[in-house]
C-alpha cells in the first residue's frame, strides 16, 4: 500500500539524518570519500530530476557542472573571494547561464531544449580548452578547503546534499508540483487552464542548474585540480541522469536511492574498466527505459501492493491531504 | 582572396560528410518522428568498419561502401526491431532516453574494445591532391563530396520517385493516414531507420578516409547534424543541404581566419544553433513554435 | 490562412453556437480566442481589454475557459487533481473559494462527484468529458468555450451535460460551442453563427439560419456531412 511506503518514509527520515550525522564517527578516511562522492551524486541526480518533472530533458548537467567549478575556481584564486563567496558565484553563474539557455529554448519543441543542452556542455568545454584565462588544457587547482578536513568538507557536501532534498520535497507538494506534472503530461492544456507554463519551466531550470554548480564549486575545493575535459565530461551528465531514471524518475527517493547503488557499482566499475566504464550506464539507461521505466522506486511500489501500477507521484498526498490543499 | 577560396573550397568539402549524415538524421526524425541520439554512432562504427576491413583484407575504402552500407543497414533495424520499435508511442522523454543510453554504451563499448587512440586509413586518398583553379583539394575529400552527394540525389530520387520513397513520406506526415490506405507502417518504420543507418555508416567509412576513426567522433557528428537538422527545419531535406553547406563553409572560414581558429570552429554549430533557436522563438504567429 | 475576416461578438449570459462544415476553422478560431495561435491581423478584445498577444494562460486568468475536442487528460494525475491544475492555476484566487473546494465543486457538478479519485484512465468516454468540462469551469470562466461537447454521448449523458451547461449560463457565463450535434444547437443556443471557408457565413438564431439558403447550399455541397442543417 501507499500508505505503508509512505509510513516507513516517515521512520527513513529522521534514521537518514542520524545516520548522515553520526557517519564520520564511524567511517575511515576511505569510506568518508567514498560517502562524500555519493552525496555528490546524489545531489546531481535529485537536481536533474527536478527538471525533468516538467518534460525537459537537459544535458547540460556537466556544463553547469564544470561552470560552477570554473567561477569558484576562478573567483577564489583571481579574485580572493572566500570559500563561501565562491559558491555563491558559481551558483550565480549556473543561474545566469540556464536563465539565458532557457529563455531561447525553453518555448520550443522538447527536442531543440535537448539539443542547445548537450551543445551548450560540448561548447563549455571548448571555450575553457581555448581561453587561456580559464588555464586552457591545464585547467585549474585550488588549496584545499577546510585545510584538507575531510570531515568538514563531509558535512558541507551533505548540507548541500539536504537542501536539495528539502527544495525538492517542497517543490513535490506545492503547487508548483501539481504544475510540474501538468506541464509534462499536456503543456498546451495546461496552459490553457492557466499555468504560466513558459515561467514555471524556467524556474525549474534555473532551480535545478543552480545545484550541480554548487556541487562542481565543491568539487574543486575538494578535490583541488579540475581539467577541461573531466569538468564538462558528458559522463557527468549521464551518471546524474542514469542514476535518476533507474532509481526512480520524477521523485525525491528515486535519485538518491539510485545514486546510492550506482555510486559504488561505478567505483568498483572504474577500478576494472579504466577507460570505459560508463558502457553500464548506457546499457542501464537502455534497459530501464524498455523494462522498468519507473525505475527501482516503481518496482518497489508495485511489490508493496500500491495499486497504481502505472507511476503516480500524488500531489497533496493520499486521502487525508487532499482535504486541505495548499 | 586566395586563402579565402582555399577555405571556402575546404569548406564545402566538408559539408559533404555533414549533409550524408544529417539527411540520415533527417529521416529517422522526420518518418519515425524520434529523436536518436546514438545517430553519430552509426557513423562512428561505419568509420571503424571501414579502418578494420581496410587493415585486415586491404579493401579499399571505396568498395568498403556497399558493405558498410549492408552492415549498417541491418544494424539499424536490428536496433530498430529491439528496442526503438517499444517507444515509439511513449513519451517523448522516454525516445531521448533510450537512444541517449544507446549512444552512450555504444561509443564506451568502442573506447573497451578499441581504444581511444584515433584510427585511420591510409590509403593513397589521403595523399594525393588534386590542383584546379589556384585551390588545393585533397583527393580523399574530393571524392568524399562526390560521393556524399550523389547519395543525396539518389536518395531524393527515392523518395521522389519510388513507391517506397513516398510510402515514406506518406508515414513522415500522417501515419494514421498512411496506415488506412495501406502503407504497412511498422515496415516503414523499420527500413528507414536501417536506411538512415546505412547512410550515417556510409559517411564514416568516408570519415576514416579523410580523418580518422574514435569513439568519440560519433558524438560530435550527432550533434552537428542535429545542428543542421534544426536549421534545415524537421522535415526539410533540401534545407538539409544548404546548412551542411553553411555549417561546413563557416566553420572552414572560422578555422582560417580566426587565431586558434581549429579550437573556434568546434564551437561555430552552437552559434549556428542557438542563432537560429533565438530566431525561431521570436513568435512564429504561434505562442508555442513546433 | 484558415480563418479570415473574422468578426464575433459575444455578450455576458449568452449562449452561441458556432456550426459549420468541417475545415470551416471552427477550431482554429477557438485557439484563437484561447490564445494558442495569434493572429496576423485583427484585435481580440475580452471585457474591454486588448488580449491580441495574450499568452493562453493570461486569458485564462482573466476568464476564457475551453475544453478539446480530443481529450487530453493528465494521465498522470487522479481526476481531482485534474480540475484542481485548474482551480489553483485558471482561478487564481479570483475566486474567494479554496481550489480543493472550488475541484470538488465542479467535480460534482458535471457528476463525477464520486468518481473523482479515480485516475483518467479509468474513466468511461463520457466521464472524461465531464472531466474536461469541470477542469473548464473550476479556471471560473466568464467566456466558456466547448469544442463539441455532445460528440460520442448518449442522449441521456448529453442531457446531463446540456444541464451543467444551462446552469453554467444561468450563474452568467457566456458560452461558445461548436457542436455538429443540431438538436443540441437547436435546443441549447440563443444564437448561431455559421462558418464557411474561414469567414462568417451566416449569422442569426437557429431557426433563422437553417433556413438560410447559403447555409443549406455550404453544408449540402460537402460531402459526407452526416449531420445536414435541417434534420435533428
Amino acid at each position: 500500500m501507499v500508505r505503508s511506503l509512505k509510513t516507513y518514509a516517515v521512520l527513513w527520515l529522521p534514521a537518514g539524518l542520524l545516520a548522515l550525522a553520526l557517519a564520520p564517527l564511524v567511517a575511515d578516511p576511505y569510506q568518508l570519500h567514498i560517502l562524500i562522492l555519493i552525496l555528490m551524486s546524489a545531489t546531481m541526480a535529485l537536481s536533474w530530476d527536478l527538471l525533468v518533472r516538467t518534460g525537459q530533458l537537459s544535458l547540460a548537467h556537466a556544463g553547469f557542472f564544470g561552470l560552477g567549478a570554473y567561477a569558484a575556481a576562478l573567483t577564489y584564486s583571481q579574485l580572493g573571494f572566500n570559500w563561501w563567496l565562491s559558491f555563491l558565484a558559481a551558483a550565480l553563474a549556473g543561474g545566469l547561464a540556464a536563465l539565458g539557455l532557457g529563455m531561447i529554448t525553453l518555448r520550443l519543441h522538447g527536442m531543440y531544449f535537448a539539443i542547445a543542452t548537450l551543445a551548450f556542455a560540448e561548447v563549455l568545454r571548448t571555450l575553457t580548452l581555448q581561453i587561456n584565462f580559464t588555464g586552457g588544457a591545464v585547467g585549474v587547482t585550488l588549496p584545499a578547503i577546510f585545510g584538507g578536513s575531510r570531515v568538514a568538507a563531509y558535512f558541507l557536501v551533505a548540507v548541500i546534499f539536504l537542501i536539495c532534498v528539502l527544495t525538492s520535497v517542497l517543490l513535490q507538494r506545492s503547487r508548483w508540483g501539481l504544475a510540474f506534472q501538468a506541464i509534462r503530461a499536456r503543456q498546451s492544456v495546461a496552459e490553457v487552464l492557466g499555468v504560466n507554463t513558459i515561467k514555471t519551466k524556467l524556474a525549474a531550470f534555473v532551480i535545478s542548474s543552480i545545484f550541480p554548480s554548487l556541487v562542481g564549486a565543491f568539487y574543486i575545493h575538494y578535490v583541488t585540480y579540475i581539467i577541461p575535459y573531466e569538468a564538462f565530461s558528458l559522463n557527468t551528465s549521464v551518471s546524474a541522469l542514469v542514476m535518476a531514471v533507474f532509481g526512480g524518475i520524477y521523485s525525491t527517493a528515486g535519485p538518491v536511492i539510485g545514486a546510492v547503488v550506482l555510486k559504488v557499482l561505478e567505483e568498483y566499475l572504474k577500478s576494472v574498466i579504466v577507460y570505459g566504464y560508463t558502457v553500464i550506464y548506457g546499457l542501464i539507461l537502455a534497459l530501464v527505459i524498455l523494462f522498468m521505466p519507473n525505475g527501482l522506486l516503481g518496482v518497489m511500489r508495485r511489490a508493496a501492493g500500491s495499486g497504481r501500477a502505472k507511476q503516480v507521484f500524488r500531489w497533496a498526498g493520499g486521502r487525508k491531504r487532499a482535504e486541505t490543499p495548499d | 582572396m586566395e586563402v579565402f577560396f582555399q577555405a571556402l573550397v575546404n569548406g564545402l568539402l566538408r559539408s559533404g560528410l555533414y549533409a550524408l549524415t544529417s539527411i540520415g538524421l533527417a529521416l529517422s526524425v522526420g518518418v519515425l518522428g524520434i529523436v536518436n541520439f546514438a545517430h553519430g554512432e552509426f557513423l562512428m562504427l561505419g568509420a571503424y568498419l571501414g579502418v578494420f576491413l581496410f587493415l585486415l583484407f586491404g579493401l579499399d575504402p571505396l568498395l568498403s561502401l556497399p558493405l558498410a552500407a549492408l552492415v549498417l543497414f541491418l544494424l539499424g533495424m536490428l536496433l530498430y526491431r529491439c528496442t526503438i520499435k517499444y517507444v515509439l508511442d511513449a513519451p517523448e522523454i522516454n525516445q531521448m532516453l533510450l537512444t541517449f543510453g544507446i549512444s552512450v554504451f555504444l561509443q564506451n563499448l568502442a573506447l573497451i574494445l578499441w581504444s581511444g587512440d584515433p584510427r585511420a586509413i591510409n590509403s593513397t586518398y589521403r595523399s594525393v591532391t588534386l590542383h584546379f583553379a589556384g585551390v588545393n583539394a585533397g583527393m580523399g575529400r574530393f571524392l568524399t563530396f562526390v560521393i556524399a552527394f550523389s547519395l543525396i540525389i539518389a536518395l531524393y530520387l527515392v523518395l521522389t520517385r519510388t513507391r517506397a520513397g513516398k510510402a515514406m513520406r506518406a508515414v513522415s506526415q500522417s501515419r494514421d493516414g498512411a496506415g488506412l490506405v495501406g502503407i504497412k507502417v511498422q515496415k516503414v518504420y523499420l527500413y528507414t531507420f536501417g536506411v538512415s543507418a546505412a547512410l550515417a555508416g556510409m559517411a564514416g567509412v568516408m570519415l576514416s578516409m579523410v580523418l580518422y576513426a574514435q569513439p568519440a567522433v560519433g558524438l560530435e557528428f550527432t550533434l552537428k547534424a542535429f545542428c543542421i537538422v534544426v536549421m534545415a527545419g524537421l522535415g526539410n531535406i533540401g534545407g538539409v543541404i544548404w546548412a551542411s553547406l553553411l555549417l561546413g563553409v563557416t566553420e572552414s572560414i572560422v578555422g582560417t581566419f580566426i587565431p586558434q581558429g581549429s579550437g573556434w570552429s568546434d564551437g561555430v554549430f552552437f552559434i549556428l544553433i542557438l542563432a537560429v533557436l533565438i530566431f525561431r522563438s521570436r513568435g512564429v504567429g504561434q505562442w508555442f513554435a513546433h | 490562412m484558415a480563418v479570415k475576416g473574422q468578426r464575433l461578438r459575444i455578450e455576458k449570459g449568452e449562449i452561441v453556437g458556432l456550426i459549420g462544415p468541417n475545415g470551416a476553422g471552427k477550431t482554429t478560431t477557438f485557439n484563437l480566442i484561447s490564445g494558442l495561435i495569434y493572429p496576423d491581423a485583427g484585435a481580440i478584445r475580452f471585457k474591454g481589454a486588448e488580449i491580441t498577444r495574450s499568452a493562453p494562460h493570461v486569458r485564462c486568468r482573466m476568464g476564457i475557459g475551453r475544453t478539446f475536442q480530443i481529450i487530453q487528460p493528465f494521465l498522470n494525475l487522479s481526476v481531482l487533481q485534474n480540475v484542481m491544475v485548474g482551480a489553483v492555476f485558471g482561478d487564481a484566487g479570483r475566486t474567494a473559494k479554496a481550489p480543493g473546494d472550488a475541484a470538488r465543486e465542479a467535480c460534482e457538478l458535471v457528476g463525477l462527484g464520486d468518481r473523482c479519485r479515480c485516475m483518467p484512465g479509468e474513466l468511461t468516454a463520457a466521464g472524461l468529458k465531464k472531466m474536461e468540462l469541470a477542469r473548464a469551469l473550476a479556471t471560473s470562466p466568464d467566456l466558456l468555450l466547448l469544442d463539441e461537447m455532445m460528440e460520442g454521448l448518449t442522449p441521456v449523458e448529453s442531457a446531463e451535460v446540456i444541464k451543467v451547461i444551462k446552469k453554467v449560463r444561468d450563474a452568467g457565463t457566456a458560452v461558445l460551442l461548436i457542436e455538429h450535434v443540431m438538436r443540441t444547437v437547436r435546443d441549447l443556443t440563443d444564437r448561431v453563427v455559421v462558418m464557411h471557408q474561414g469567414e462568417t457565413l451566416a449569422e442569426g438564431t437557429y431557426h433563422e439560419v437553417v433556413a438560410d439558403p447559403r447555409v443549406i447550399i455550404a453544408y449540402l455541397g460537402e460531402e459526407g456531412e452526416g449531420e445536414a442543417v435541417g434534420h435533428s
